[in-house]
């Protein structure tokens, strides 16, 4: 399906954009260890829980439509 | 807190014997003897079973101990590089390359990578080759399996029993289950034995913060005031700076799915939307785990400072919680170790029946088969064993250079193999595995070389492999 396919474009750009961001030079940019978000330094909550949760989550959803689509036979 | 090494010891042995019956009764109820059940279980594993027993296999002494050291003695630095691995670099080979590996495995009846590249490269010598490389990549992750038991051993079983006695007994058991029940006993006891390291880990760690920790605030606060250089990057050693970060993570990584005890799993599931949904089931177990182990850096770095990092998380609950914690955080440590040993030591029986008995000796019997995969796994487990008594290093080090030869032996190969690529050759494979798995070694192994420019050793294995197997593909590409 045409949808299917714009979706996992999309979620493809945002599963590289997070890496870029994970990694170098996001990463780099994020290193402050001043600036606090529920208690933890905002680079150890990004590093350690938002960063991959997110890369999981668009995994999640690349999977369910890439599976969807098999099981309509496309 | 007052440690009773017969408390502690006691658990341990309840675990065992549980394991044992699970394993047993796993080969009474669900296998049926055959060969294909031995190697795959009759590629007829569930969604549940076969997810825990991939997850537990994945996660082993490395995930409990080896990782929980790296961010004890590397910080953060060490956690980016490996669950960002995780999460972007495994989560796309199990979605891109997992469904292709189960599809041409049902299609062409492959186990190993050595089937694969015998059909797509129609040479045997090369399918001898890979078969051989990878069982000599992947034994040392077999030996710091038992390593990290004689660890738990030192440390929880105190001097109740031998460590030497703890170690055979341990042995004992792992080999009892594959070598009676194959795949579907390995299957069952992984299960139990997933989720006891997810409970153990996870919920340990979280119980440490909060008790030792004074909660999640806390606890930064006080280590940013008593080593900050842990919570940034490059780490206090000044090794896993950026460069190293991110070479380290492709060089390592990129073997998850080559590893045999990945590969033969990848065939059992019984439909390809299992396979594809590990690309976030995995990462998502692992981060759970390494929540739990972040925790416990967080509450007791500052507590022991100067541990060996294999020993820092059971020293941690030795010194301050009842030996009944300890216990429970030992036998789900055991259960990371045998669950990943005894898949290990599975996977590389089944490399050598498949890969080389039923080559060279296609007519013989299936039970005489099934008699050499069982004599090999118990020979592979003594010799691991044996060898795990010397000093080995980091349990994460010898790992991860494990995986990086892995990945220089035969990753460009695969990629190329499962996209079924029209330019190589099988000249051009060899040649790369052989040039990939030396360069590999020579970073990674040999004494007082050290790779340069600050880039991880087996990235350099990874790329010699790809430049020679082009080169030497587009030389002989007419000749093929």
């Amino acid at each position: 399906m045409v949808e299917d396919s714009r979706s996992q474009r999309i979620l493809n750009g945002l599963i590289i954009l997070l890496g870029l961001l994970y990694f170098w030079p996001g990463g780099f940019f994020l290193q402050d260890l001043q600036f606090r978000v529920l208690g933890w330094p905002f680079f150890a909550l990004w590093v350690v829980a938002i960063g991959p949760m997110t890369a999981i989550f668009l995994f999640y959803l690349k999977s369910r439509i890439k599976n969807r689509s098999e099981q309509n036979g496309v | 807190m007052a440690f009773d090494p017969v408390v502690s010891t006691s658990i341990i042995i309840a675990y065992l014997l549980f394991i044992l019956l699970v394993g047993i009764l796993a080969w009474r109820l669900e296998s049926t003897g055959s060969l294909e059940d031995y190697f795959l279980a009759e590629r007829n594993i569930g969604n549940i079973v076969g997810f825990f027993s991939m997850a537990a296999t994945l996660f082993s002494a490395v995930s409990l101990i080896g990782f929980v050291g790296y961010w004890y003695k590397f910080g953060l630095s060490a956690y980016m590089a490996i669950i960002g691995a995780y999460t972007i670099v495994v989560a796309a080979l199990y979605y891109y390359l997992g469904p292709k590996v189960w599809k041409e495995g049902r299609k062409l009846n492959q186990v190993t990578p050595s089937d694969l590249f015998r059909d797509y490269f129609e040479s045997s010598l090369y399918g001898y080759i890979v078969a051989f490389s990878l069982i000599f990549a992947i034994f040392p992750y077999l030996v710091v399996q038992f390593k990290g038991v004689q660890i738990i051993l030192e440390i929880a079983m105190g001097p109740v029993i031998p460590v030497s006695w703890g170690l055979i007994a341990i042995a004992g058991a792992i080999s009892a289950y594959t070598l009676l029940g194959g795949m579907p006993s390995v299957a069952w006891t992984d299960l139990f034995q997933g989720i006891l390291l997810l409970g153990g880990t996870l919920i340990g760690g979280v119980f440490l913060v909060l008790t030792l920790g004074g909660g999640y605030e806390n606890a930064f606060t006080s280590l940013l005031n008593t080593k900050p250089e842990i919570l940034s990057i490059p780490d206090p050693t000044g090794v896993w700076d950026w460069t190293f970060i991110m070479t380290f993570t492709f060089g390592v990584f990129l073997s998850s799915i080559i590893r045999p005890q990945s590969w033969i799993r990848l065939h059992y599931f019984k439909e390809k939307a299992n396979v594809r949904n590990l690309s976030w089931k995995i990462p998502a177990f692992l981060l759970l785990i390494q929540f739990g182990g972040f925790s416990a850096v967080l509450a007791g770095s500052a507590l022991i400072p100067n541990a060996n990092p294999d020993h820092f998380l059971l020293l941690l609950y030795k010194n301050n919680f009842h030996t009944v914690f300890l216990g429970l955080i030992a036998s789900a440590g055991l259960a990371a170790m045998m669950s990943t040993a005894g898949s290990l030591s599975h996977s590389i029986s089944v490399f050598i029946l498949n890969d080389f008995v039923q080559k060279l000796k296609p007519n013989w019997r299936e039970k005489r088969n099934l008699s050499i995969a069982r004599v090999s796994s118990v020979s592979i487990i003594i010799l691991a064993l044996w060898i795990s008594t010397y000093d080995v290093g980091l349990i994460a080090d010898l790992a991860t250079a494990s995986g990086a030869i892995a990945a220089s032996v035969c990753f460009p190969q695969v990629v190329t193999a499962l996209q079924g690529t029209s330019w190589p050759t099988y000249e051009g494979a060899i040649a790369g595995t052989i040039i990939g798995g030396s360069v590999a070694i020579l970073f990674l192994v040999v004494p007082y070389v050290s790779a340069p420019f600050g880039i991880y050793g087996g990235l350099y294995g990874l790329v010699a492999n790809t430049v020679v197997f082009i080169g030497v593909s587009y030389l002989t590409l007419n000749r093929a």
